[in-house]
């Protein structure tokens, strides 16, 4: 399991764009290659997201687990800044993903 | 060109994004424009505060405000700005939360909520509007007797709802007009990028519009939609925007 800190790596309250999540393609990219099945996306003090954050962050998941040949993966988003809303679980609908809110402070996604 | 707010004693958000989308659009287009500014001083004032002054000032466009002073206001949260991608729609949104939080303005819960709306809609216009102008946006605290609201304003000049759906062959026959165009864009994972993994921003916006009291306004070509949690997706024919207009109201 590989923790990732999302404040320590964008240093901003407000992760929004699709250009931002693809600045921490690299660090998802090496989780995976170091072989890390689980990956924990740890949002503490990161105050919002949006949609097009979350899935450019789903989508780089998913290519970086096919480049390691698993198509499978579950990521644990630990200190959402939101709770799992509507829109959250359509967009995990798109990725052929599943969201569930294990508790306050708990997302998993898993395919 | 000529924009006349002689007479108005009162204008909202969205009708300065409008002023400024018609006149820089006109203005591009080689046409002198002018901006005839409210007789009311306080209006005024107002305006020049919200940044339209200057902005049209700087694009070339005639504005007599002589006399008139700009006024810091406490409950303007982002001023009339431009933004070009999406580099720049991520530093507004994170100024304006930081300026949020120091601001005491309305409910502090409701900050991330004000910047997301807004960055989803900013997000739209750099990535699919296509604007000779760039597009222009503002974020304000607006209180008044029926109560207080964060207004979140985005317009461009660009290519509109429909042509930008049209890029997708798939909707192409499904979407005669831009009111149809609009709803259409609200819905899960529409997108005219044709990519599976697109499409849920605009939809996520209209999800969060379904709490109590939000609204929302989208213009686009001569299609609009305004929604509230009682009246859900009415579309119409309407006067002319020559782009997408995007405007959400949240109450606190």
């Amino acid at each position: 399991m590989k923790t990732l800190s999302l404040y320590r790596l964008l240093k901003r309250p407000m992760l929004v764009t699709r250009h931002a999540a693809r600045s921490i393609a690299p660090d998802i990219h090496d989780a995976f290659m170091e072989g890390h099945r689980e990956i924990v996306l740890d949002f503490l003090h990161i105050k919002g997201i949006s949609p097009s954050f979350l899935s450019e962050t789903l989508a780089i998941i998913g290519e970086c687990a096919r480049k390691v040949g698993g198509a499978r993966f579950r990521v644990v988003i630990k200190n959402p800044p939101t709770k799992l809303s509507t829109k959250f679980v359509a967009l995990g609908r798109g990725h052929r993903v599943k969201i569930r809110e294990r508790d306050r402070k708990t997302w998993i996604i898993t395919k | 060109m000529d924009v006349d707010l002689r007479q108005c004693e009162f204008v909202r958000v969205p009708a300065a994004l409008w002023c400024v989308t018609y006149l820089l659009l006109a203005k591009r287009a080689g046409s002198e424009c002018r901006l005839l500014v409210p007789e009311n001083t306080d209006v005024c004032i107002y305006l020049k505060s919200l940044g339209l002054f200057k902005t049209l000032h700087y694009n070339g466009v005639e504005v007599d405000d002589v006399g008139i002073d700009e006024r810091p206001d406490s409950q303007l949260v982002v001023p009339l700005t431009r933004f070009d991608d999406e580099t720049e729609v991520d530093e507004i949104t994170n100024d304006a939360y930081e300026s949020l939080q120091g601001s005491g303005l309305g409910s502090p819960n409701l900050y991330p909520f004000v910047g997301e709306i807004f960055a989803e809609l900013a997000m739209n216009a750099v990535q699919h509007a296509d604007s000779s102008i760039g597009a222009y946006g503002v974020i304000q605290f607006h209180s008044s007797r029926s109560g207080q609201r964060f207004v979140c304003g985005v317009a461009d000049g660009g290519i509109g709802i429909r042509r930008s759906l049209e890029r997708n062959p798939a909707y192409k026959e499904f979407i005669p007009d831009d009111w149809t165009a609009i709803e259409y864009a609200l819905r899960e994972q529409v997108s005219g990028t044709g990519d599976a993994y697109r499409g849920f921003g605009l939809f996520g916006v209209s999800e969060d519009v379904r709490n109590p009291g939000w609204r929302m306004i989208i213009h686009s070509g001569i299609g609009s939609l305004r929604t509230t949690e009682e009246l859900e997706g009415a579309s119409q024919r309407t006067r002319l925007f020559p782009g997408t207009l995007a405007y959400v109201s949240i109450p606190t």
